[in-house]
């Protein structure tokens, strides 16, 4: 009941803000939703599913940069281009997951850190392709013949995404398929015993964590509307999963918390900014050893429910 | 659901020097209970683990009311019909008994994604309904009122319990059970002796039951297998295998405590 009220009260403040809040604070905010949905992915393949990756800005670079070049090179509208290249990266991450029948465990997180390496040196030297060292401009959205590149009107499409985002995750760990990710991440053995074929499983879970970054990525791009390749390595990788494990890895909200944190902490700190990178390895550090399940999870540990 | 019967074709497997299991052949009938008994490291858990393809063997198949099990992956056998209970119990350990209970019905779940997001009508009917039976199988197994609890905090008793109702929610028509009995006290074996004839009379299933326990084994099996060093060494009725000269030697003699 609680959790409900303080959901429709949030809920109320990001309708509201658009109308109060400085262009500024509105942008920040839009960047804490593409940045939730990028880290979305994450909860599922790492949380829900207990697999590491370190693949998740490789798959948010498709999606920027596809959502960038389906519109510039194929002429096609963003709402068609960035669900398009958002399944496409979905298909690809389902794909890599196969790769886990060969490779497991530490090996896997190795593999995914090559793919992310791979990426980001194909963004570099795919000159045409990717504008190379130098970056993309990515065009702008377009709705019928408006362009929109406001902030305020970017965060009206990007908050929506990242609400059903979070949706998704409740609805995906209340169903079936979540209880067959929790399974695959707390016995292998036991989940094949009782019939779950976890290969397939892990797979999906790749593929639902590149839907998921391609997508983030993409309103990522058409947010800050030019894309360098230095945005897109491994510690990019690092920032997020940090991002994810500081929200919470197994609870809808943790993406959102974290994502508020790292979006919002640098803003406050003022001259301490250039110290950020510092605080979140701190951070990082202190949520891995003192609260695994994040800030999502340390209403339940006051609770004493876990 | 109709029983299965078993039948074990000249199983071996190496595991690099070691012949942990050397042409072993079992015939268990359908809807009867057979005990698989012998010292540490004649070979039983092994051949559990073939049987439900987590090991493939060197030789030899495993057939299920005629249709080959071996080759095909864990899960693939789980959906022939073959469900087990895990000799350290396998549980997973942080999540309540109850969603313990609902990944075991995971394969007859029939709903995807799209009606997990949407909660269509199918997602709350198949939800609806395996909530229910997920309580009935808890019952059943004597634990409805730890429904909540989390698995890893059940007693041991508790999980072998939990792991048995798992097991029953895939749908078997053969359980294999893994010591289901060890390190239960006296009257907890007992009611586990309970359960499994009420398994076989009441469900109709085939049970492939691995224990030290002799209580257990000698009051429910209608046939007992002895491995040693992964050879059979005898089989028969209780009685037979109990005055067999050969198992009094490898196996009884030698080890009062199972007596």
């Amino acid at each position: 009941m609680i959790v409900r009220l303080l959901l429709l009260a949030l809920a109320a403040a990001l309708a509201v803000l658009p109308f109060v809040a400085s262009s500024h604070l509105i942008f920040l905010v839009a960047m804490i939703g593409s940045t939730s949905i990028m880290v979305a992915g994450l909860t599922i393949v790492v949380g829900f599913a207990g697999q590491i990756s370190i693949a998740q800005a490789s798959f948010a670079a498709i999606g920027a940069y596809g959502t960038a070049q389906i519109a510039s090179m194929a002429g096609l509208p963003h709402w068609i281009g960035l669900p398009a290249i958002s399944l496409i990266t979905a298909a690809v991450g389902y794909l890599f997951g196969l790769l886990s029948l060969r490779v497991a465990d530490h090996y896997l997180a190795l593999a995914t850190m090559a793919l992310c390496a791979i990426v980001q040196l194909l963004l570099i030297h795919l000159e045409d392709w990717t504008g190379g060292a130098v970056g993309l401009a990515v065009p702008p959205l377009e709705i019928g013949s408006r362009v929109m590149t406001r902030p305020v009107e970017l965060y009206a499409v990007i908050m929506p995404c990242a609400g059903l985002t979070i949706w998704f995750l409740h609805a995906l760990s209340t169903s079936r398929i979540g209880r067959a990710f929790a399974a695959l991440r707390m016995s292998e053995v036991a989940a094949a015993a009782v019939g779950i074929p976890v290969l397939h499983y892990k797979s999906t879970a790749f593929a639902l964590s590149a839907f998921f970054g391609a997508f983030g990525g993409g309103l990522f791009a058409l947010l800050t509307t030019y894309l360098d390749p230095a945005q897109f390595g491994i510690l990019e990788s690092v920032r997020l999963i940090a991002i994810a494990v500081i929200g919470g890895v197994l609870n809808p909200f943790g993406p959102v918390i974290g994502s508020a944190v790292f979006v919002l902490l640098p803003e406050t700190m003022g001259a301490l900014g250039r110290y950020m990178s510092l605080v979140f390895s701190l951070l990082l550090l202190v949520f891995v050893v003192v609260s695994p399940q994040g800030i999502a999870g340390l209403s339940a540990r006051f609770r004493g429910l876990r | 659901m109709r029983a299965a019967a078993l039948t074990i074709e000249s199983l071996s497997i190496r595991f690099g020097g070691l012949v942990a299991l050397d042409e072993v052949s079992i015939d268990i009938a359908p809807r009867s209970i057979h005990a698989i008994i012998g010292p540490n490291g004649a070979g039983k858990s092994t051949l559990v683990n073939l049987i439900t393809g987590i090991y493939a063997p060197t030789t030899g198949r495993v057939m299920l009311d005629g249709e080959a099990l071996t080759g095909l992956p864990p899960h693939r056998i789980a959906a022939r019909g073959v469900a087990r209970t895990f000799q350290n119990t396998e549980l997973f350990t942080e999540l309540s008994a109850r969603d313990n209970v609902l990944i075991g019905l995971h394969r007859h779940l029939g709903y995807g994604m799209l009606a997990s997001t949407f909660r269509l009508p199918a997602f709350s009917r198949a939800e609806r309904d395996a909530a229910q039976r997920a309580e009935e199988l808890l019952a059943l197994v004597g634990l409805d009122t730890q429904a909540k609890t989390m698995a890893g905090d059940l007693a041991l008793g508790q999980q072998r319990r939990l792991e048995l109702a798992r097991a029953l929610a895939v749908g078997p028509r053969l359980l294999l059970l893994d010591e289901p009995a060890a390190g239960l006290r006296a009257a907890e074996a007992e009611d586990l002796s309970t359960v499994l004839l009420r398994l076989r009379d009441e469900i109709g299933l085939t049970l492939l039951l691995i224990d030290h326990v002799m209580r257990v084994v000698m009051r429910v099996s209608e046939r007992i297998t002895v491995l040693n060093y992964g050879r059979k060494l005898a089989e028969g009725t209780p009685e037979e295998v109990r005055s067999n000269p050969d198992v009094i030697a490898a196996y009884l003699g030698g080890a009062p405590d199972d007596a």
